[in-house]
């Protein structure tokens, strides 16, 4: 840890996040709950600014991968609709027509936070499921010989890889 | 009348997937077939009860607990799904007969390993 390096940004989020969340929970805005929520959640960013999940780098994101992301969730939206119809169709049918392998691949993302969400993103959608992930080896187990294709060239990889572009 | 209507069409789809994978759970060969049902249509038929519930409520308070919920599960489903695969590789577990294996990761290793010796 590099000795005076704040990041203020990241505090301001953290709180924003908590104090958000307390208000959720209380649902009102009496003074005295605020008050209390605001003393608890300073109370919570001060103890956490320790606490250094991104392995030390600042909290810095820009609009356009704000717009990047959002876009991303929809776009996983959409997957994660066509995987279940997949998978209840393989369920369903009487044959059961499965032909599952494992899947060995290459991936560089870098960003903590863009690996996390690909390798979920990985699990929800069509076939596949994250088994591993190790710097830059990605398991991948698929529950047909197309989607264990479909992993290797995945338009949603091109797209996490712009967003973490975006953020330099 | 309409909210009814469509509450019940969300949750009648939600518990449909939820039966899936549970169906899923019995009729799948292996531990990571499994998974699939497991890990997707949970994800999917939790979601869909959950949005039937907060149309049938309509409380703002309960609907933004209830989007909460939507929220975490989205989160720990597959992290979940991909701890339990991860466990069951680590141990060992065999892949159902039949199963193929795709190895790019070598591949792709050997190709830059190449050019780098070429370079």
């Amino acid at each position: 840890m590099v000795a005076g390096k704040k990041d203020i940004f990241g505090a301001i989020i953290i709180f924003l996040l908590l104090m958000g969340f307390w208000l959720l929970l209380s649902a009102t805005v009496h003074w005295q709950h605020l008050l209390v929520g605001t003393i608890l959640s300073l109370g919570l960013t001060v103890a956490w600014s320790k606490v250094q999940i991104g392995g030390g780098r600042r909290t810095s994101f820009s609009l356009k991968q704000l717009g990047s992301m959002i876009i991303y969730l929809l776009c996983l939206l959409w997957e994660v609709l066509k995987a279940n119809i997949m998978v209840a169709l393989i369920v369903l049918n009487p044959k059961l027509p499965v032909s599952p392998g494992m899947v060995f691949t290459k991936m560089d993302l870098k960003h903590p936070l863009m690996r996390a969400l690909y390798a979920n993103s990985i699990t929800l959608t069509p076939g596949t499921i994250t088994v591993d992930l190790e710097d830059d080896r990605l398991v991948v187990h698929a529950i047909t010989t197309s989607s264990g294709r479909g992993v290797l060239d995945w338009y949603m990889y091109d797209r996490a890889k712009k967003i973490e572009g975006e953020g330099s | 009348m309409i909210k009814q209507i469509l509450a019940m069409i969300l949750m009648g789809s939600g518990f449909f997937f939820l039966a899936v994978s549970a169906i899923g759970l019995i009729r799948m060969p292996d531990v990571y077939n499994r998974m699939h049902a497991l890990g997707k249509c949970d994800t999917l038929g939790n979601w869909l009860i959950i949005l039937g519930l907060i149309l049938v409520i309509g409380d703002l308070t309960s609907a933004a607990k209830m989007a909460l919920i939507i929220v975490l599960v989205a989160l720990i489903n597959p992290v979940m799904t991909h701890l339990l695969a991860k466990i069951s590789y680590g141990l060992g577990i065999d892949l159902v007969k039949g199963s193929y294996r795709l190895d790019n990761y070598a591949r792709s290793k050997g190709i830059e390993e190449r050019g780098e010796q070429g370079g």
